[in-house]
């Protein structure tokens, strides 16, 4: 599938240069004198979106980082101090060798099962055309 | 949900010899089915018809719908989920249609938002819990950039279930409109352009009614997932009052009141609006154009 649409835009920028609005891959000049008012707020304002969507997410899986090693942390920018001594008494009062261990546990059971269960039925299902390719498949892109 | 693909073996061209092999690498994957789904959803099913306390095989979806710590949880796990459905399945369209070229700003997106799908409801409702905290780094930003200068509350309300679901939610319903989108075949686009379409009209043309089925998908998805929220309506939310969603009712009866029958009759009502929403989503799907959506293969 990846070679296929690796192949689309080659034959896809020979097009005439009527064809606007596709100038994600190579911002050129071209594209930006092809791109309408409208059209570049619309991408802007996307773009802002998505920047402040994956801004926000990333630090809040920063905060849990910082929290983990921080000593006090209230109404700051950052903690007071940093310390590893949560790690330490997380390892020491909740046994978290053996919490880790059975995770392992069952991940790796969960993943065997799923590839052996799985595989098989996508193996027959992928064969057998037509009727098979209906709703639940489809979300597979059968 | 599952069971429709799995009695397909029907192809109607294959000989049966070939069939009967199928068949056999579907069995085991079907067994699997009908032992840890259908099995336990009869089993919840009949057990929800036998109250615990006697009475009507009816008792406990009476004591649902008229016990009002109860029946309003749908209304509340409804305002939950739609909104973060509508969210999580329209903002993936323009974004996904705006990275549907491969390049390098897909790759980092797509991995940037994998990221919060694999660490899971209780490290981003950890997180959230500091970061959209009163004293958080977002109400710090916020302050010192002077946007909101009120208190800003984030947590422990309905606000902050509905961001946790998009958190844990858009980038799924993301991925899976990304794959619809690059598997709609840019040439199609190119015709239209030829032909004068702009690109909206191209858009509206062309992307969007190959995008519905797909979209209709992502949007089921998301709903169904936002739908049974449970930790992140217990730790970001308020579970007494505004976010007391149905599993938490659910929660409650089974491990609480150790009830399981009004649980599983709980459980059972829940299947049955989200069955009722899916359907409807489905069957507005078919309002559209459903023929091929790939040129060639997807």
């Amino acid at each position: 599938m990846t070679s296929e649409h690796r192949g689309a835009p080659a034959s896809w920028s020979a097009s005439p240069p009527s064809h606007p609005g596709d100038d994600a891959r190579e911002p050129g000049k071209r594209a930006k004198q092809r791109a309408s008012v409208p059209g570049r707020v619309w991408r802007v304002f996307v773009w802002g979106a998505m920047v402040f969507f994956l801004a926000n997410v990333v630090l809040l899986i920063a905060t849990v980082a910082v929290n983990s090693i921080a000593t006090r942390w209230f109404g700051t920018l950052l903690p007071q101090g940093f310390t590893l001594h949560w790690y330490a008494q997380a390892w020491s009062d909740f046994q978290l060798a053996s919490v880790l261990w059975v995770t392992v546990e069952v991940v790796g059971a969960v993943v065997l099962l799923s590839v052996l269960l799985g595989v098989p039925v996508a193996y027959a299902l992928g064969r057998m055309h037509s009727r098979a390719c209906s709703f639940p498949a489809s979300a597979l892109r059968c | 949900m599952n069971s429709p693909t799995f009695p397909a073996p029907v192809a109607p061209a294959a000989p049966a010899r070939q069939r009967d092999g199928k068949a056999w690498l579907v069995t085991p994957a079907l067994l699997f089915i009908v032992a840890l789904f259908i099995y336990p959803f009869a089993y919840g099913l009949a057990l929800s018809f036998r109250p615990m306390n006697g009475g009507s095989a009816w008792a406990n979806y009476l004591t649902f719908f008229t016990d009002t710590s109860m029946w309003p949880t749908i209304l509340v796990t409804l305002k939950l989920a739609v909104p973060a459905t509508l969210i999580n399945a329209g903002v993936s369209v323009p974004v996904a249609f705006a990275l549907r070229r491969h390049s390098r700003y897909q790759k980092f997106v797509t991995t940037l938002l994998v990221i919060p799908v694999t660490l899971g409801t209780v490290l981003i409702a950890d997180g959230m819990l500091t970061y959209f905290g009163p004293n958080g780094w977002f109400p710090q930003a916020l302050h010192g950039l002077h946007l909101y200068t009120s208190e800003v509350r984030l947590t422990h309300n309905f606000w902050g279930v509905l961001i946790s679901l998009i958190v844990s939610g858009f980038p799924f319903a993301f991925l899976l409109t990304l794959s619809y989108v690059t598997g709609i075949d840019p040439t199609l686009a190119s015709a239209a352009a030829t032909l004068g379409a702009s690109p909206w009209q191209q858009f509206l043309r062309i992307y969007l009614p190959l995008l519905v089925p797909g979209l209709t998908m992502a949007a089921c998805l998301s709903f169904v997932q936002a739908f049974s929220v449970f930790p992140s309506a217990v730790l970001l939310g308020a579970p007494a009052g505004p976010t007391r969603v149905m599993s938490i009712a659910a929660a409650e009866a089974a491990f609480e009141s150790y009830d399981y029958s009004l649980a599983s009759a709980i459980a059972m009502v829940m299947g049955f609006v989200q069955l009722l929403v899916v359907a409807a989503m489905l069957g507005a799907r078919r309002l559209f154009y459903s023929g091929p959506a790939t040129g060639g293969k997807g």
